[in-house]
């Protein structure tokens, strides 16, 4: 069979199926009675039928093969009558939006049971996990459509007694109502609690807060999966551990886009809709990683994942720092971040022992990333109000306020440092398991355990940190925290052994590292006037993501030709430089 | 007094739980694939898709005025009939034709890929006809939001094709 053909063919049989129930409308406008129009409809249907089958255009007929119709077959028309009818009650209360998505969802489902089952004397086909895929991306996609339908309608009478069949403007209000029907199905509490109605109580936040957090995670685990993955990558493509890093490098791009126009999207978007595009390019990323059939793609596909992250990263950062009742959960947030690290390798571990391949692996990754995809989806759709908030109109097109933020010496400064700050945590997760094992010959579940009590340090670090903002302040916080990298740094370079290493250089090191980036992100708003916020923690986050994909690829360079041994003496200067730069942002 | 049954018939709807009215609504959903492979079958057992095509018409027509008959659903207001605009009456001939190719394709492609590509057209012609608002449909400009729809649209084509 044709592809094309087959494509043209039954595409526009959908295609006419649109035009016709727009033409439809028109029918039910003038009869006020969807079952009546429906009638007309099938009758009509049936005459042309007739007429072209009595003109010979389908060539000549017979009912020879009436006789061994199976009875069941003639209920097809009967069939579509149900569809109509049961339709338009269901439009009339749902809304169009909701009805369609119930309609093409259990159709797609039960038309894979079909085919699985080799229903109706066709051949079976086995469940392919592309065609899941694909018929989530159709449901997502008609999603998109639907919604924005209703987007934009100004204030459709909601209470008008409306009749399904009324047509336009009575269309998009029931649409609007479904809308938070469906929302009040999919899973966000109760009425009060979206918004809608006359209730005028402010909804609540754990649900943004959840959705903050669950994102921090995800975005945790995407990242830190890669690593255990790559070996398997390696050879799968026959690459080499030098070609790889382009993987890393390909994200680079997407990282300083971001940088770029996080504050552009979320101004033009507003912070839901641009999470959701962000979600949805990092779900489609992993989902690339995990089917592409060639490696170019892979790295071609690396924007997208740098992109979505850094979207994310800095949306939420942005939104949580600038609302009074959620800066001091900064600290949790990045802590959740760390637990989505320390989960990632584990959980992509853990799967390639239970036998599944890394295309699998990432497939796994892209479903807990498209968790993410459907709370926001569901946020958005039920109006959650913190999610649809834009920032604070800052009175000038976005991207002057972009230059403007870049041109503030102390953006820079914010920048500069969170670039070396997460430069210098990405050297340390990516190396000092190898310094460990192979400059200390430590035995490697000891080594293990060193890199387990860094991440502890760093975690635990993270949750006590809205104390230490609150007794401190955040100055101070910052001077702690770089004397002990320092102190930790220095123990971990002078005494080489591995309980030592385990027991209290290693922790300590990510005990000092746990508060430097929600310091920073938190000093922000206090240094830099309130419009150009977005502008300056997009690109401070973003700065950071260049600095993870791009200094841990440096250490990696030197220590090739200096010897794993020398990693500690590298991250030495890194950390002074932090120091000077926290020394500048003291002083002004 | 017709009317009132409808309008009860109605007011049952809006009474009973949305829950309900969902379950109704994925029902009818799933009636799709199932007529598409009826029709099919007919066709096969009748060596044309077209005459199937033809039966099926005639008996959902059928049923649509025997439940018209019952006076449940509501009087039409058949006077309207005459200031219908006349592409109006072309739904039904279109439809036709979403009937045949689908009993056509349905044993070729299989029920996955073919409504697969019914719901990928129907989606982008319907948001071209809203784009530019043809037959008397509300206009609704393409936004960003939309393009980004049809890109995921021919990328989840793309990828039922490749699941065959």
């Amino acid at each position: 069979m044709d592809l094309l053909m087959a494509m043209l063919g039954s595409g526009s049989g959908g295609g006419f199926l649109s035009v016709g129930a727009a033409a439809n409308a028109g029918l039910r406008r003038v009869l006020r009675s969807p079952v009546a129009a429906a009638a007309v409809n099938f009758s009509v249907g049936f005459l042309m039928l007739t007429l072209l089958l009595l003109l010979g255009i389908f060539g000549p007929q017979s009912f020879e093969g009436l006789g061994q119709v199976p009875w069941w077959a003639f209920g097809g028309g009967a069939l579509g009558a149900m569809y109509v009818t049961v339709n338009t009650l269901a439009v009339a209360r749902l809304g169009l939006t909701t009805t369609t998505l119930a309609v093409v969802c259990s159709q797609m489902v039960l038309s894979l049971v079909i085919d699985r089952g080799g229903w109706f004397g066709l051949e079976p086909q086995p469940l392919r996990p592309v065609r899941v895929v694909a018929i989530g991306l159709l449901l997502l996609a008609i999603a998109l459509t639907q919604l924005d339908r209703d987007r934009g309608s100004p204030a459709a009478p909601l209470a008008s007694g409306s009749d399904a069949g009324d047509g336009g403007r009575v269309r998009r209000s029931s649409a609007a109502r479904g809308l938070r029907i469906g929302a009040r199905i999919w899973g966000a509490k109760g009425r009060r609690g979206l918004g809608f109605g006359a209730e005028p109580s402010p909804p609540p936040l754990w649900i943004g807060v959840a959705i903050s957090f669950y994102a921090f995670i995800a975005i945790g685990i995407a990242e830190a999966g890669l690593g255990i993955l790559l070996p398997s990558i390696l050879t799968a493509y026959g690459l080499t551990p030098g070609t790889v890093t382009l993987l890393f490098l390909s994200q680079v791009g997407g990282y300083i886009t971001a940088a770029l126009t996080s504050s552009l999207v979320t101004a033009r978007l507003g912070l839901g809709r641009s999470l959701l595009v962000a979600a949805s390019l990092l779900t489609g990323a992993l989902l690339i990683y995990g089917l592409s059939p060639v490696w170019p793609l892979m790295v071609l596909a690396g924007p997208l994942m740098g992109l979505g992250i850094g979207l994310i990263d800095a949306g939420i950062n942005t939104a949580l720092v600038q609302e009074e009742r959620t800066a001091h959960l900064l600290g949790a947030l990045h802590g959740f971040y760390g637990l989505g690290a320390v989960a990632g390798p584990a959980i992509a571990t853990t799967l390639l022992a239970l036998g599944l391949n890394w295309r699998q692996v990432y497939g796994v990754l892209a479903g807990l990333t498209g968790l993410l995809v459907v709370a926001v989806l569901a946020a958005v759709v039920g109006r959650y109000g913190p999610l649809l908030k834009r920032p604070a109109d800052p009175g000038a097109p976005a991207a002057t306020v972009l230059g403007q933020a870049l041109r503030r010496p102390v953006v820079l400064l914010f920048g500069a440092f969170l670039l070396i700050y997460v430069g210098l945590e990405a050297s340390f997760s990516h190396w000092a398991y190898g310094v460990q094992v192979m400059a200390r010959s430590t035995p490697p579940t000891l080594a293990g355990y060193g890199v387990s009590a860094y991440w502890l340090g760093l975690t635990a670090g993270r949750f006590l940190l809205g104390y230490g903002l609150r007794s401190l302040g955040a100055l101070r916080v910052l001077s702690f925290s770089l004397g002990l990298l320092l102190a930790g740094l220095l123990a971990w370079w002078q005494w080489p052994d591995a309980r030592i290493g385990a027991l209290v250089s290693l922790p300590l090191i990510g005990f000092a590292l746990a508060a430097i980036f929600p310091t920073i992100i938190w000093l922000i708003p206090q240094r830099v006037p309130a419009a150009l916020v977005p502008a300056a923690v997009g690109f401070a986050t973003s700065a950071a993501s260049v600095g993870a994909a791009l200094i841990p690829t440096a250490v990696g360079w030197a220590a090739n030709g200096l010897g794993l041994g020398m990693v500690p003496v590298l991250m030495l200067p890194l950390a002074i430089a932090m120091v000077g730069l926290h020394w500048r942002l003291r002083g002004g | 007094m017709v009317s009132l049954s409808w309008s009860r018939l109605r007011g049952m709807a809006a009474r009973c739980p949305v829950e309900l009215l969902l379950a109704l609504a994925l029902g009818s959903g799933a009636l799709l694939p199932i007529q598409a492979n009826m029709n099919a079958q007919l066709g096969r057992s009748l060596g044309s898709v077209p005459l199937a095509a033809a039966l099926s018409y005639l008996t959902g027509a059928a049923v649509l005025w025997l439940l018209l008959l019952s006076g449940r659903f509501g009087r039409p207001d058949w006077s309207g009939l005459g200031r219908a605009p006349r592409w109006s009456w072309l739904g039904g001939v279109l439809g036709s034709w979403y009937i045949i190719s689908s009993a056509y394709f349905v044993p070729v492609l299989g029920t996955t890929m073919t409504l697969g590509l019914v719901v990928g057209g129907q989606a982008i012609v319907g948001v071209v006809t809203d784009h530019y608002g043809w037959l008397d449909v509300p206009r609704h400009r393409l936004t960003p939001y939309r393009r980004v729809a049809l890109g995921l649209l021919v990328v989840s084509l793309f990828l039922l094709m490749q699941g065959r």
